[in-house]
Order: C-alpha cells, then structure tokens, then sequence
C-alpha cells in the first residue's frame, strides 16, 4: 500500500487476515490501536501470544484446555456420566450444549467435518482418537452431535460405520435444527429438543 | 398480490430510488447501462432471495455503502398492503453476517418469500434458450421448481453441494488419496435428492406440456404461412439413459431411485477416470420439438422464439396456478406473478412483440425495460407510465398526450 509506514501496513494486512476482517475494517482497527495506549496494546499482544501458548488439546476429549488443565475441565469432573460421550465439530459447539444443561456426559471434538472439498477427509479429523477411546473403556451411547449439514451427516455416517460394534449405542441428535445450520447458533430450546429426539442410528 | 412501490436504498448504482409500477404495464427507459436491469434484478432479488447476475451478494451494494435495503410494497385484491424489506450487507461486513429479509416486519428466511409474491423474469439471453447449452434449459426448469416447490428449491441447493463434495472426493479416489468406499455416503445423497429432483422436474415439464400448445398456438396466431404450425412436444431427458422406468411411472421419486443406483454402479470407473458426478439432475435436459422435429436444430429463428415466448407464458401460468386453490381454476388475479422483462421487445419484431405483451398482461403485472420507445408495441406507447433512468436517477416521464 502506498503512502503507509511499514508497521501500520503490516498490521493492517494481519488484521485483514481475520475471518469477516475486510479492508476498511482492517484499517479501522489499526487506527484504533494507534490511538490506544501502549499499555492496551502491550495487553492485547500478550492475550494473543498466550491463547497459543497457554492452550493445547485435552488428551481425552482433544477440546482446547488450559495448558496445564489436561485431562480438560469435563473430562476431569468425576461427577460427570463416564459413559456417554458426545461427538462435535468444534469447541464452540461444547459451549452451545454445555449452556442448555441437557447432556451430563463427557465429549469429543473432532476439530472439523468431512468435507472433499476442502481436502478434509476422515484421517483429518480427530477420529482415531474417538476409536482408540471407546476401544480403551466402556462406553453405553455415543451421540453424533455434528452439525445438521451434509458436511456433518457424512461426518455422522462415517463415525457411526468406525464405531459400530464397539460401543453399547450410537446415535444421532434430532434433526430439529435448522437446515443447513450451525450447531453454535442453535437457540438453546431446539438444541434441548433435537438432544431428546435423539435416535438410534440405522446402518445400511 | 400487485407490486404497488418498489425503493431502493444504497442498491448498486442507485443511492435511492422509487418506482410506482402500475397495476397493468410499466415501462422503465433509459440508455443501455444506465441501470434499468438494476431495478428488475433487485424485484428478483427481493423475491427469490438470489441474484440472476451477482455472484455474491455484497455485489448488490452500492460502492462504499455499508449495506443495501430493497423494498417492495404489496398489495392484494383487497388493497391490504403488505411489506417486504431486503437488506444485504456490504462487502466490509464478512462473510458472516447474512442478508435479512423482513416480511411485515417479521423476520423471514431469504427465499420463503414465494407465498406472497412470486416473479418471472425473462431476459434477452433466454432468446437462445433452444439453441443454447442443456444448462440454459435445466435454469429455466429450476427457476419454476425454485418458486413452487419449497423441497425441490432446497434440493436444489443440496445437489449442487452433493456434487461438488463428490467430484472432489472422485479426484481424490483418482490420484489414490482416498478410499472408494468413501463414495457411499454421497452416492445416497446423490440418488435421494437427484431423484426427488428429477421428479419435481417432470412434473413441471408435464405442467407446461399441459400449457404450451394453446399458448403456442396463441404467440403464433398471425404469423406468416405455416411458420406457427405444427404441434410443440416437450420431453424431459434424463441421465439415467435406459435405467429410466416407464413413461407413466416417472414422477414418483421412489421408483426413480433403484434405476439411478443400478446407472450410478455402471458408471463408476468412468467416473473417477473423469473425476466428475456423470448422473444425476445435473446432466439432465429438456428436449423440445415442433412437429416432430428437434428445434434446435430444425425450426427457424422466428419459430424458435415463438416456442420460447409460449414456454414463458406457460411458467407465468403455471406460477400463479400453484398459488391458487385447486378449485378456484385459473384467473385468481391476486395470484398473478410480476413479470420482469429485460429489454426482450428489442430482439422480436414488431408484430410477436405485441401479441406477447397482450398474452403477458394477461397474465401478470409486467415490467418492461427499454432502451429504444420504438421497441414499444404501438398501441402502448401513449397509454402507459414511462419511467426514466438517467445516471443512477430514476424519475416518472411526463406523460405523452
Ligand atoms: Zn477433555
């Protein structure tokens, strides 16, 4: 970019690299940090540089935790139904069932969906750990919470296929939620409803 | 449902504008580029929630304009209004944030919008509908299931993605990086949604066969000799060659099915040597002749566009019929659609021009681009609202005594 110093160009094109961060945002930020203090700044460097360093993947679950919190906060809470596990996309997707209150269980996060597309196939997503887990102990019901998509149901078929035999149940959640939708913008009441409409999964 | 105000705010070349449609005719004149098609494009937009032209909705922005907001002003037979509000994000709002729609106030999905108001839009480029690619022929199909067929406007949208992802996964299987297994769970979403597809899609072809020889018969009526004669047959050509089940029994989804996984099965190999989707919906066309012959390749320039000026006027027909109760058979004009027409008087001569404009009133509320008046069938050209675009400004001509 012309007629733009160094520094305030190269945070404008690292902003712009943020998802929904466009051009005329990206600049606006940027002057927004200009404008701040040094002490704002210096904070906000250091939160950023801390979610990388601070967060890794719980060895149970492989949802984000606390770098030195493994086994992750759910997957320690000994209060918590060892014996149902349910299966997400994303961490956010915990946080949305987390807040309804419905599931008691522990889970697992997959990191992502079958997608060819995007070159994403069932050896990138965290699926062999959800195997060698289910293999490790005793587990009743395994509940494919993956987003009612067609990413998500291919995710869903494909684990259900991984996972039969060796778990008492799979199942997959209600298809109550909106078409095509994200889990972690469900509302809470369809989320609770497609949990209880629950079913057992049919294999061909 | 007549479309009694059309506004726009911050839509592409327009910082704001208004339009008054008449209940009958509108003519909208201007300069080529002078944003006339603008104003069609944003009725569609509005109503089907889809651009024929932008490939992402920030497009439809005005440069520099945080969002655009299209507003079209309902009303039924009797004269209760009704509102729907469209506003699409800007290109600085990302990929997150989705346009809304309003109807009334209420918030609405963008493309449930088919129950209150419905839209044909019918452009210089479908002149070559015939003539053209298959893919010209299975837009014209899908731009009827996609306003009176909520399922099928979904499948839509899922087949594309279906194909897509399962191309991408044949690629794959191709260059070894990928189990063929893997295939399955497509190939069921390939066969469940194409079949249901292909069954909206024959049904429709069946609707407009049921239409087209009397409204042939009708854009043809004064043509010169024996160009308007002979009888018009529509036929839907599917994919799945000789695994498609008898004539009589093809709408039915289910039967289409078992056919389509048998044809699916034989094609496999081919399939990834192509690494591409061979059967399906999308490789479907629709076949149509005059007289027992192929039209692309037999009929002449002005029987093809008789053809193509009937097959309009059937989905205009065919629009409002599904809006109507069964029963109430035909002329509900509540349930006419508006019909959109970009610039096409300019491509037909004088004489099917007007017979096609009395058929489409008929019809429809009818908008019309121009930019030659003269394209305008005489005896309009003094009787109707003429509205001007000139640089983004768009304003009622006077009236010509
Ligand atoms: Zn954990």
């Amino acid at each position: 970019m012309a007629g733009l110093i160094a520094p305030v160009a190269r945070l404008i094109e690292e902003f712009g690299k943020l998802p929904g961060v466009g051009q005329k945002t990206a600049q606006r930020l940027t002057y927004h940090m200009l404008r701040t203090s040094a002490e704002e700044a210096r904070a906000l460097a250091a939160a950023l540089v801390a979610v990388k360093e601070q967060v890794g993947y719980c060895s149970v679950c492989c949802n984000i935790t606390e770098r030195d919190v493994d086994p992750c906060s759910i997957c320690g809470d000994a209060r918590r139904d060892a014996l149902r596990i349910c299966v997400v996309e994303e961490p956010l997707d915990v946080l949305a069932i987390e807040r309804t209150g419905e599931f008691h269980g522990r889970y697992h996060v997959l990191h992502g969906a079958i997608s060819p597309m995007d070159g994403i196939g069932p050896e990138r997503i965290r699926a062999r750990e959800l195997v060698l887990r289910v293999s490790d102990q005793e587990i009743d019901e395994v509940i494919l919470a993956t987003n009612p998509n067609l990413e998500g149901e291919a995710t869903a078929m494909y684990l259900a296929d991984l996972l039969s035999g060796k778990v008492g149940s799979v199942t997959r959640i209600a298809r109550g939620l909106p078409v095509g939708g994200d889990l972690e913008y469900a509302d809470d009441v369809t989320l609770i409803r497609s949990f209880q409409g629950r079913r057992q999964v049919e294999r061909a | 449902m007549r479309l009694t105000r059309l506004s726009l705010e911050q839509y592409r070349s327009y910082a704001a504008a208004e339009l008054h449609p008449d209940p009958g005719l509108t003519i909208i004149a201007g300069p080529n580029g002078a944003g006339k098609t603008n104003l069609l494009e944003a009725i569609w937009v509005a109503v089907t929630g889809r651009s024929n032209r932008a490939a992402a909705d920030h497009e439809l922005v005005r440069h520099g304009a945080p969002w655009a907001r299209i507003r079209l002003d309902l009303s039924d037979e009797h004269l209760n209004p009704s509102r729907v509000e469209l506003v699409v994000p800007g290109v600085e709002a990302g990929p997150e944030v989705r346009k809304r729609l309003l109807v009334n106030g209420l918030s609405r999905r963008p493309s449930s919008l088919t129950e209150t108001v419905r839209a044909v839009l019918f452009r210089p480029e479908e002149m070559l509908l015939l003539v053209g690619p298959p893919s010209d022929r299975r837009r014209f199909l899908d731009g009827i299931l996609t306003q009176s067929d909520r399922r099928a406007a979904r499948d839509l949208v899922d087949l594309a993605r279906v194909v897509a992802q399962r191309n991408a996964l044949l690629r794959a299987i191709r260059a070894d990086e990928a189990q063929p297994a893997q295939l399955d769970f497509w190939d069921e979403q390939l066969v469940t949604i194409g079949s249901r597809l292909m069954a909206a899609r024959v049904a429709v072809v069946a609707r407009l066969a049921e239409r087209i020889g009397a409204l042939h018969a009708a854009v043809a009526a004064g043509d010169e000799g024996d160009e308007g004669a002979g009888e018009v047959r529509l036929e839907y050509l599917d994919s799945l060659r000789d695994a498609w089940p008898e004539r009589a029994s093809m709408a039915a989804a289910g039967e289409l099915e078992g056919p389509f996984r048998t044809r699916l099965a034989e094609v496999r190999q081919k399939e990834i040597w192509n690494g591409s989707t061979l059967v399906g919906p999308h490789r479907d066309d629709l076949r149509v002749e005059l007289a027992g012959r192929d039209v692309a390749s037999h009929a002449s320039r002005g029987q093809q566009r008789t053809i193509i000026l009937a097959l309009k006027l059937a989905e205009t027909e065919l629009l409002a019929a599904d809006r109507n109760s069964a029963d109430t058979g035909g002329a509900d004009e509540t349930a006419q659609p508006v019909v959109l027409l970009d610039d096409v008087f300019s491509e037909l001569d004088a004489e099917r021009a007007a017979r096609a404009l009395e058929l489409l009133m008929q019809r429809g509320q009818v908008l019309v681009t121009m930019a030659d008046l003269s394209t305008l069938p005489k005896r309009h050209r003094h009787s109707v609202a003429v509205w001007q675009v000139d640089a983004g400004q768009l304003r009622l001509a006077p009236r010509v005594a």
